[in-house]
């Protein structure tokens, strides 16, 4: 059995890391069922250093691929009945067998360019990260616009994952969105464990007496990471007499500084204009607020140990193992009310605090509060990997496995192909 | 001339209804409330044989043919529609309410015409730097030209006359258009004006109806029809609710109303509160013409579970592949979203009513906005109002525009009566924010009999059948901001269950009444008009008076 699992965007960071844990994953459950399946990982053409992909295993190989359009004929010849004009078919290319040769397709974050509806031509898995778009429009561009080509893309995301035998979502609120959103059907979603969750390491501990001045603010640089609102809040909060300063890291957080506008650019974002103007004109923030962009390991471990608390100011995404990673280094964490971020500090047992994103005084009240509790040694940090962790991803993966197989023979449009023919 | 009755036509009994209809191109009696009550009142005297024939100008032809697809079949089979008998006149595609054509295939020019790379190849022949060959082929090719020169110099004369004819109708076609924008309208009221003659010479020759029933008071010109009449009285809304509509539109509304009443119809109204302050006040019609007939709650049956979503999916389906789109908004994301839709498993508000000023449908658009983008709850809005897309009126449509809302805020519009009762089944909750109606909502008793709460806004209409801790349980102040709506909404839609009791026990209660006794009311209203245009001697004294609005209100 062979399963193509899909990057069809030049993704990287925690995409890039999920779908490598995904396919390091399905290989081990496949070996506790004692099936014999390979897995190719289908990435964009020309994205990839060779190093970025570590995994190391004689059953995964890397392909590159494209996606071009499909035509009625080739959907006749290739005998699937299936064809509805609503938005052009596409499917990925390799230069040879065109992943015809797999039996199953799981394609992570179905967004496809051209914008197209994935060509029913093998059943296929979406794993579906998050529906950002539904709740923060604006990270499209601040002028909302149906005929930008990232809608398009959207509509045929959202039919692609409506055509999917399973959606993969690991919090239930994504979940929810896929049924209400996308309009899959709901036994077709199923909630995976964060598979991709890497314990890092503890590092060298805080020296006893360390300033803990700062917060750090943990961010990248699109819209719904929540700037505006937040540069607001710290604005108040200074007024209020805030006494920390503030350490943005992430990548790209560097391209939200005044400093980095003040020279002539080839790429401005006028998004990132708005955040570095709006920074400018508060002369508070201007000089509290310290841009670290993106940092190693290292030195992420050293400036998470070392603050006073980690601030997670975002609109709505899938949740951050920020919330994991503070409280392994014993550092707590004030983040924003969102359902997947309460599903993760639950899950984990993380007693954080939340504040209403787009609400200026509570966040800035939330801020001060914090920064009081903090520095009296009120709260506790602790969190607690829940019971049967590893059974449940090790469960959730065998699963898989074995609805494939079951659908693999009921299904009369292809047959699981034999691996000595493949 | 003494006209000799059929038998049945003695005083009392009315044997045949004529239905006057006047509505616009394009406009449609399909879910309108109006629309409703006039099936369900039909539907009941054909029941008791009694005939019922609409009376619709010709351009209603396919909308009438929808509209009574939705009748029972046992009524359809009494009831008949009359247009005028004649062709669709000419000037009617000029007017530009026709049907829009079908923009022509362009035929593919044969390549053998295309004379332009012929043209190129043959001069490269000729270039000093060409090969040899070239050359050589070049010398074989004269000849051949200079013998065919004059077929050539024919087909690129054909070629370039082609050309100006093609340019000149161009220019044809775009004059055409620029006069059709500019006079089609007066062409169309010259037709429509024409067409109700007609229409109305055609009913005053009928002798076999009974009694003429005008669904809308502003439908002026069954002032014209010569029998006696009865005319709903919905309400005026503009003297609750002028904002959001033209002036002069208003004005000619009022008009229209006053020619009517002028011919001294017998009116009926569904509320008190409408009978005395709009009827009476605005109007002056006097107390002797006016009744007041309460709706019966209309119920629909209970579809089957597994078939409704079956049903609801096909109906989707088909519709949203066949429906013509106008904008790219539908053709590309709208559309193709709604076609594979499964509704049934899906959380959505639902609310079944067109898109005027003052149904607040937009404020309760911006509450679902913020349920979705501020508390992150996984709900819907689903409209049957028409969405315009085109020139962006109302202005939830732009709303939803701007703000990326369209896979949240879906437009189902003239939905038949099945589809509606399946939209009825599913939602989590059906909302009716109007400002004002005229009557009670027909959707509290068609959501609730299906099995889904209805929340419905504080209005004379709803205040004058309900109690106060109904009102207290069941409504909502309309002008509450969208960010309490949201509110408002989230605690009705956790309070779904025990909701659906307490209207269920209402809804029981208010189904004493049934639509059997109201037509049986309607029925004694038509015998009345006819007995009284038929027996002179009874007829009525006290007329319509013109009342200016503030003598009215005083």
């Amino acid at each position: 059995m062979r399963i193509g699992v899909f990057l069809p965007q030049p993704w990287r960071g925690g995409m890039l890391r999920a779908v490598q844990a995904f396919c390091c994953e399905l290989l081990r459950a496949a070996d506790r069922l004692g099936w014999d399946v390979d897995v190719v990982l289908s990435v964009c053409s020309n994205t990839y250093l060779r190093d970025e992909i570590t995994l190391d295993d004689p059953r995964l190989s890397v392909r590159e691929t494209e996606w071009i359009p499909v035509t009625e004929s080739e959907m006749a010849l290739l005998g699937i009945n299936k064809w509805q004009p609503q938005m052009p078919y596409i499917r990925p290319t390799d230069g040879g067998r065109d992943f015809m040769d797999c039996s199953l397709w799981v394609i992570f974050g179905a967004y496809f360019t051209p914008a197209g509806l994935l060509a029913p031509l093998r059943p296929y898995y979406v794993y579906a990260p998050d529906f950002i778009q539904r709740y923060v429009p604006q990270i499209y561009g601040n002028k909302i616009d149906a005929n930008d080509v990232s809608w398009n893309i959207t509509t045929a995301l959202l039919l692609t994952i409506r055509g999917a035998e399973k959606v993969l979502v690991t919090t239930p609120k994504t979940g929810e969105d896929a049924v209400g959103y996308a309009g899959a059907a709901p036994d077709k979603v199923v909630l995976m464990p964060l598979w991709s969750i890497e314990l890092i390491a503890t590092g060298t501990p805080v020296p006893q007496g360390a300033s803990r001045s700062y917060a750090l603010w943990v961010s990248n640089s699109t819209p719904h990471k929540n700037h505006l609102c937040a540069i607001a809040a710290l604005e108040r909060y200074y007024e209020m007499g805030g006494d920390l300063d503030t350490v943005l890291i992430g990548p790209d957080t560097t391209k939200l500084s005044p400093l980095w506008h003040r020279r002539p650019r080839d790429i401005k974002h006028p998004y990132w204009t708005r955040v570095a103007d709006r920074i400018a004109e508060t002369r508070s923030v201007r000089q509290r607020l310290k841009f670290l962009d993106e940092v190693s390991d290292e030195k992420y471990v050293s400036l998470v140990s070392g603050a006073r608390f980690v601030w997670h100011n975002v609109l709505y995404d899938n949740g951050s193992f920020v919330a994991l990673e503070a409280a392994r280094l014993g550092t707590p964490l004030l983040s924003s009310d969102y359902p997947q971020m309460r599903y993760i500090c639950d899950l984990f047992s993380i007693p954080a605090r939340f504040f209403p994103p787009v609400e200026i005084e509570e966040t800035a009240k939330a801020l001060r509060q914090m920064e009081r509790d903090t520095g009296e040694g009120r709260l506790s940090v602790s969190y607690r990997m829940p019971d049967h962790w590893q059974q449940w991803i090790e469960q959730s993966f065998g699963e898989l496995l074995l609805s494939h197989a079951s659908c693999a023979r009921t299904s009369d449009n292809w047959q699981v192909p034999d691996n000595n023919n493949t | 001339m003494n006209l000799v009755r059929p038998p049945s036509r003695s005083l009392g009994i009315v044997a045949h209804i004529g239905i006057w209809i006047e509505l616009p191109p394009g406009a449609t009696l399909l879910g309108e409330g109006i629309g409703q009550l006039v099936r369900l009142i039909v539907e009941n005297a054909c029941g008791r044989d009694i005939k019922c024939t609409f009376f619709a100008p010709f351009w209603l032809h396919n909308t009438m043919d929808r509209y009574l697809e939705d009748f029972e079949p046992t009524a359809r089979k009494l009831v008949r529609v009359q247009y005028t008998r004649r062709l669709v006149p000419l000037l009617w595609r000029f007017s530009g309410h026709a049907t829009a054509r079908r923009p022509r295939k362009r035929k593919l020019r044969p390549t053998w015409l295309n004379w332009r790379p012929i043209a190129r190849r043959m001069a490269q022949l000729f270039v000093p730097q060409a090969p040899p060959t070239a050359m050589l082929t070049a010398l074989v090719a004269l000849p051949a030209i200079l013998i065919f020169s004059p077929l050539i110099a024919a087909s690129l004369g054909f070629v370039w006359l082609r050309r100006r004819l093609a340019r000149l109708f161009s220019k044809g076609r775009l004059l055409l258009r620029h006069v059709r924008n500019r006079y089609g309208r007066i062409a169309y009221e010259l037709i429509r004006e024409d067409e109700y003659e007609r229409l109305v010479r055609t009913a005053n020759r009928r002798t076999d109806i009974d009694c003429w029933f005008v669904p809308n008071p502003g439908w002026s010109t069954a002032a014209k029809l010569r029998g006696p009449k009865v005319c709903l009285f919905p309400d005026f809304v503009f003297a609750e609710h002028w904002t959001g509509f033209a002036a002069q539109d208003i004005a000619n509304v009022r008009e229209r109303f006053r020619a009517l009443a002028q011919s001294n119809p017998y009116y009926v109204c569904f509320s008190h509160y409408v009978m005395e302050a709009h009827a009476r006040r605005c109007f002056g019609i006097p107390q002797s013409r006016l009744s007041l007939i309460h709706h019966a709650p209309i119920l629909y049956e209970a579809p089957v579970d597994s078939d409704a979503r079956k049903a609801l999916l096909r109906y989707l389906a088909e519709r949203f592949t066949q429906e013509k789109a106008f904008t790219a908004i539908e053709q590309n994301h709208i559309y193709p979203y709604l076609r594979s839709l499964d509704l049934s498993n899906l959380r959505y508000i639902f609310v079944s009513t067109q898109l005027r000023p003052y149904k607040n449908v937009f404020r309760l658009a911006q509450a679902v906005e913020r349920l979705i983008r501020y508390h992150h709850v996984d709900i819907k809005l689903v409209l049957t109002g028409t969405l315009d897309f085109v020139s962006l009126e109302p202005e939830l449509a732009k709303f939803i525009q701007t703000n990326a809302l369209w896979f949240d805020i879906l437009s189902i519009p003239r939905v038949p009566k099945h589809v509606h009762a399946l939209l009825y089944r599913f939602a989590a909750i059906t909302v009716h924010p109007s400002f004002f109606e005229g009557g009670f909502p027909f959707v509290f008793g068609e959501s609730v009999g299906l099995g889904t709460p209805c929340l419905l806004a504080r209005n004379a209409a709803t205040s004058e059948v309900l109690s106060t801790s109904e009102l207290r349980s069941f409504t909502f102040d309309p002008y509450l901001s969208p960010r309490q709506l949201a509110i408002v909404l989230m605690q009705s839609m956790e309070r779904r269950e025990s909701m659906l009791v307490e209207q269920t026990a209402m809804l029981k209660r208010m189904s004493v009444r049934t639509w059997q006794e109201v037509t049986s009311e309607y029925l004694s209203l038509f015998a009345t008009a006819a007995t009284e245009a038929r027996n002179p001697r009874s007829r009525y004294v006290e007329r319509y008076r013109v009342v200016t609005p503030n003598k009215g209100a005083a």
